[in-house]
């Protein structure tokens, strides 16, 4: 399992997904994909942080703006921002009705024993705001790093925190192993399915019937996974893997200009936001 | 001796950490895995969280929950609903995420405090299990609430689809547990 091997081959069903659906890596070669995934993972954060310092409706205009720019500067669909946000409006609603109703101060009008206040509205929205500028931000950064770089990404970033007794090096590796998993489940649940229909059983449109028909489709898979994981584990042993030892990487990373210049402008815009906006 | 290896750098041995690696991805396929019921939507997540403390024991099942949330909260799309960030996290319905992390700790340590646990352990593992989840998600809930009487009546609509995935992980716990499927699940005592 290197790392490295994901660099430039595409992982396995990532670029298929990435190209038919609305989330999750957007196979590219905008300029965010090039970028160093530690250096990605680290401006994120530094924007996540701008955001929250953001508390004026032209400022969250203003990084809404550079969102979007930043989306058209790394050929991201400027609709892929917009489904990610949509993805989240139940959450929006939520956030803005419950600070709405729940807040108090100058009420709007009366629902039975609760009130709309003014103060609330204004919380709710703007909280609101702040919300799907996150998921704007989280999408740019999962939309341009392969999920295993962004795996290694983190895991770099989190590394210092192994001297609190965090096991940094084996929740890395996990969620590497985890990524893998997904595909292959994923693969092997369409085969089980096609398999199960060759044999008659249907997978019917009723809730219960489906239902019932997935739990013959979820016992086999399980078994298989199971065993595939034992497999893996020895195959990992047996090639001397260490969790957490030092090792090269097939593809080495490197940070450019291109790096510190995104670093850079990161830390401008965070500073902006918490000194104007 | 390439256990003791693995043992002397890592607390996890190398078949534990896979299979964590395989419970993260279960259960993150299982949140993708909606069956539309009137009312509530049925995901198999809550499922295969019960069964990571159940097949890996407890530390190994936290390892594999927390990777999950983890996955989660840094934007890969693993979480039902289509929503997936930090967001989720310290959102109205967070602490149901936070309680799949402490659940497979508390089945496991049930489960694993017997050598041979029977029908009745199981079962209490699972409900013990599955009220920790709930438990975790009405304290945040109540929180952006403003009430726990209003957090509680929302969550007890998913009681009883809990309940059946409860029994379903039973189930599949007890079949693993009687074909001898030991997984990479840490020795009882």
């Amino acid at each position: 399992m290197s790392e490295g091997s994901a660099r430039d081959v595409p992982v396995n069903g990532a670029r298929r997904r990435g190209a038919g659906g609305s989330r999750g890596y957007l196979h590219g070669d905008g300029i965010f994909h090039r970028l160093d995934p530690r250096v990605k993972v680290t401006a994120a954060i530094v924007l996540l942080v701008a955001i929250l310092g953001i508390d004026t409706w032209a400022g969250y205009a203003a990084m809404a703006g550079v969102l979007v720019f930043a989306a058209a500067l790394g050929k991201i669909p400027g609709m892929r921002l917009v489904k990610a946000v949509q993805g989240v409006s139940f959450l929006l609603l939520f956030t803005v009705v419950i600070n709405g109703f729940f807040t108090p101060g100058a009420s709007l009008f009366h629902l039975g024993p609760v009130a709309l206040t003014y103060q609330g509205l204004m919380r709710g929205l703007a909280l609101g705001c702040r919300l799907a500028l996150v998921v704007g931000a989280m999408t740019l950064l999962a939309a341009t790093t392969k999920p295993l770089d962004l795996a290694h990404g983190l895991g770099w970033l989190f590394g210092p925190l192994r001297r609190f007794g965090l096991p940094v090096a084996e929740l890395a590796m996990v969620t590497s192993i985890a990524l893998r998993f997904v595909t292959v489940l994923g693969e092997e649940a369409k085969r089980i399915r096609i398999a199960q229909k060759a044999r008659g059983i249907e997978i019917g449109d009723r809730p219960l019937s489906r239902a019932t028909s997935l739990a013959s489709i979820v016992v086999p898979l399980f078994a298989g996974a199971l065993r595939h994981a034992d497999e893996l584990g020895m195959a990992l042993e047996a090639r001397g893997y260490r969790p957490g030892a030092r090792r090269g990487r097939l593809y080495p990373l490197s940070v450019g200009l291109a790096d510190l210049l995104c670093l850079v402008a990161a830390v401008a815009i965070a500073v902006v936001s918490w000194g104007w906006l | 001796m390439a256990k003791a290896l693995t043992r002397a750098q890592s607390r996890w041995t190398l078949k534990e950490l896979s299979a964590a690696g395989l419970f993260a991805a279960l259960t993150a396929v299982g949140a993708l895995v909606t069956i539309p019921l009137p009312y509530v939507p049925f995901t198999l997540q809550v499922l295969f969280t019960l069964l990571s403390g159940a097949v890996l024991g407890p530390r190994v099942g936290m390892l594999s929950q927390g990777v999950y949330v983890l996955m989660g909260a840094v934007g890969l799309p693993v979480f039902s609903g289509r929503g997936a960030g930090v967001q989720q996290l310290v959102g109205p319905t967070g602490g149901y995420l936070i309680g799949m992390v402490l659940a497979p700790w508390v089945v496991g340590r049930i489960l694993r405090a017997s050598a041979s646990p029977g029908w009745g352990r199981s079962a209490a593992a699972m409900l013990l299990g599955l009220a920790v989840i709930h438990a975790a998600g009405v304290a945040v809930l109540s929180f952006h609430v403003g009430s726990l009487w209003g957090a509680l009546t929302v969550d007890v609509v998913f009681v009883p689809v809990d309940l059946l995935k409860a029994a379903a992980a039973l189930a599949i716990a007890r079949g693993l547990e009687a074909r001898g499927v030991a997984a990479a699940g840490e020795e009882r005592g």
